[in-house]
């Protein structure tokens, strides 16, 4: 049986994880789409458009942190 | 090895009518990328820019005759082949493709290899474009008889005769089909259009269609034709026939047979014609390229009245074998000059040298850029790092083996003929071992399938996916250190071009800061550090702080936060190892609720399980590549590189299909 704080923690590290990667996908698009155009047009552009295009993935990565420091902290991991 | 080649600028004076065996000579060394003879020199000497030879217009336009004879021959080869036998082709092509076997075709001049490919590209089209064209028409009439019988096969639900479908001087006639949804608006059209001055018989073909024959004056054919366009209306364009369409359609199936037939055959004949000629028109086409780009490659030159004058960098090392070259070629007739790179603005082409299994990494760098200025290769850094990355995120044994199986049936498939392949295939390679290591070291086999279902516990180091707190740690201890390293190449780099100012800006404050940071969080956080090291620690940190302030102002305190997002960012490390993990786990539990299943549950469950791990792998082995070169590429580079180089492309001759 899981305790009411460890469910309610749960939650709050679906929400981070789920929350940063919706922020961190919708920009990743954004920029995704301009660095392919760029690479179409000049594939020696290929390296900078990777790089332009995962910017926003790090947000991603820190929501995933959150969740994974939260899951340990409240014992489930 | 952590430096590019080193470049030189060679200036090469030939008498003109050596010219032609010099080009020669520097195309199959390929050790020089020609560039233009500058303007200054031009106007030094008053010499004059060359011109390419008159050969070049016909070379170019027999290489166009020899393509266009190969789509022939390819698209001959590829309707020969059944659809299996095509995917079958594409699928040999990665896994089991065969070296070309070369033809030997050579030319001592460029008139000489003309007048060959003229020879070989005339005989060609003699005897495959006229079949081509009989081919093309009988494929026509073909068509033209499949469409005649369909027509009438949906005319044979009526009894006119078909003479009534012709037109005469005074009636216009047609048959086709329409759309059903549009019979109803036709008639509307049609009604008020030509009232009932017309006749119309109909009958469904199918759902969707009407079959539909009409008839009119000559003096509403216009109108009725619009209407019917409008409708959709299909004509059958029947040709001329006498009896009702059912007494016709045996002659017409006759006929079928019989073009079929000599469509069938004369396609045979193209067939083994484009055999027996392609591998000539490769090579012919090859040949014809490599004169092309020799006379092209004139446009660089220039000259005086006697001599040529050829200029372009070479690699240090190479000047010898290319002096030793061109002088052999031109009995000693021609005078070389060696100068190191002088003009500040003209940044010499970038060759990367490394190691032999190195070099298989040395994409990786070009991906993002050819190292710039004073900028070291960072291939050699790269190679170690990446496989090991890649390793950790991929971190199951299993997965290294499937891993290991694609990059050998790449090598020893297509990558035996393309060398961008075979480089991939190399690195994949690495990385496949190291994670099959890893695997065993941390006791991943499709997940837990040993732990859970087999019964075996294997031994391991760490558990990923019960102590992801550990994999954290070292991911952000990776990190700290692979950061550190770009920041002290960073700030040997500044220190040596004499950027002092931005080697103590952009790198030296965070080799204080790093380590400040690190002995106060762990002092705080874990107790880790004596208090006698907190204070020196504040010192630093209150240091670089101050340095950030003032060189970047206030907002230069941001770059903290991103410094440190830097760090993180290797969490996905720990991430993308825990994704493997739970992935094939997920594989496993859904293979065991569907093994209970009764009768089909065994069956089903390995299916799952076979598609299940393979769609894993893919996801995972996919971003563990693109991962690992993430973190090079934005974390790594990002702390001493740019990639503003250009890469070194030499005058060099490309042969596969001939020797």
């Amino acid at each position: 049986m899981i305790e009411q704080a460890q469910a309610i923690a749960a939650i709050g590290a679906g929400l981070a994880i789920g929350i940063a990667g919706c922020g961190s996908g919708i920009g990743q698009g954004i920029a995704a789409a301009a660095g392919a155009g760029a690479t179409a047009e000049k594939p020696e552009f290929f390296g900078k458009g990777l790089v332009y295009t995962v910017i926003p993935e790090t947000q991603a990565i820190y929501g995933f942190l959150i969740a994974i420091l939260i899951l340990i902290g409240a014992g489930i991991l | 090895m952590l430096r590019p080649a080193k470049m030189a600028e060679a200036r090469i004076v030939v008498p003109t009518d050596r010219k032609e065996i010099a080009v020669r000579a520097l195309h199959e060394m390929g050790c020089l990328q020609i560039t233009s003879v500058r303007d200054e020199l031009i106007g030094a000497y008053e010499l004059e820019r060359e011109t390419p030879s008159d050969l070049l217009k016909e070379c170019t336009s027999l290489s166009m005759r020899a393509s266009r004879l190969l789509e022939t021959c390819g698209k001959v080869t590829a309707r020969s082949q059944s659809r299996l036998q095509n995917v079958k082709g594409v699928i040999d092509q990665f896994f089991r493709a065969k070296v070309p076997r070369k033809k030997r075709l050579q030319a001592r001049t460029s008139r000489e290899a003309v007048r060959i490919a003229r020879r070989i590209v005339t005989e060609a089209e003699r005897k495959i474009l006229p079949l081509e064209r009989r081919f093309n028409k009988l494929e026509e009439r073909r068509n033209e008889i499949r469409r005649s019988i369909r027509g009438l096969e949906l005319l044979g639900r009526f009894e006119f005769d078909l003479k009534a479908l012709r037109k005469s001087e005074y009636v216009f006639a047609d048959a086709g089909t329409i759309p059903s949804e549009n019979f109803e608006p036709l008639l509307e059209s049609l009604e008020k259009a030509v009232g009932d001055e017309y006749a119309l018989v109909s009958s469904d073909a199918g759902d969707e269609e009407k079959v539909v024959a009409i008839w009119c004056l000559r003096e509403h054919e216009e109108k009725v034709s619009h209407i019917l366009h409008l409708g959709g209306f299909e004509s059958f364009e029947l040709p001329e026939m006498r009896g009702t369409a059912r007494e016709n359609l045996p002659k017409v199936a006759r006929k079928l047979r019989e073009v079929e037939r000599k469509r069938r055959r004369c396609f045979r004949e193209l067939r083994s014609l484009c055999k027996k000629h392609e591998r000539n028109l490769l090579a012919v086409r090859e040949l014809l390229d490599i004169e092309r780009e020799r006379m092209d490659a004139a446009r660089n030159f220039s000259r005086t009245e006697k001599t040529t004058i050829i200029q372009g960098w070479i690699p240090k090392d190479e000047v010898t074998r290319m002096k030793r070259g061109i002088s052999r070629a031109t009995g000693g007739l021609v005078h070389v000059e060696i100068s190191n790179p002088g003009n500040p603005d003209e940044t010499p082409p970038v060759l990367l040298r490394n190691p032999p299994v190195v070099r298989s990494f040395e994409f990786l760098t070009r991906m993002f850029g050819f190292p710039g200025k004073g900028e070291i290769d960072p291939t050699l850094l790269i190679a170690p790092v990446f496989v090991f990355f890649f390793s950790l995120m991929l971190t199951d044994a299993a997965y290294g083996v499937m891993s290991l199986i694609l990059s050998v049936a790449l090598l020893r498939g297509v990558g035996k003929v393309n060398k961008g392949i075979r480089d991939i295939s190399i690195v994949l390679l690495c990385g496949s071992v190291a994670t099959i290591a890893v695997g065993i070291l941390t006791g991943g086999y499709f997940g837990n399938l040993l732990d859970e279902y087999i019964k075996i516990t294997p031994p391991r180091l760490l558990n990923p996916v019960k102590e992801p707190e550990v994999l954290l740690k070292l991911s952000i201890f990776v990190g700290i250190a692979h950061v550190t390293l770009g920041l002290l190449i960073g700030l040997v780099q500044n220190l040596k071009l004499g950027e002092y100012r931005r080697a103590v800006t952009e790198q030296l404050v965070w080799l204080l800061l790093i380590p400040a940071g690190i002995i106060l969080v762990s002092h705080y956080l874990w107790g880790i550090f004596p208090d006698a090291a907190v204070l020196p620690a504040w010192f630093l940190a209150g240091i670089s702080l101050a340095i950030l302030l003032v060189s970047r102002g206030p907002l230069g305190i941001m770059n903290v936060f991103s410094m440190l997002g830097n760090i993180l960012s290797y969490s996905r490390i720990m991430a993308l190892a825990l994704v493997t993990g739970v992935l094939a786990l997920s594989v496993n539990i859904i293979c065991n609720i569907i093994s209970d299943l009764p009768v089909v549950g065994l069956v089903l469950a390995s299916m799952v399980f076979v598609f299940g791990q393979l769609g894993s792998f893919a996801v995972n082995f996919l971003s563990s590549f693109v991962h690992a070169l993430r973190l090079h590429y934005v974390e790594f580079f990002g702390k001493f590189y740019q990639g503003s180089g250009k890469g070194f492309k030499p005058f060099a001759v490309r042969r596969i299909y001939t020797r």
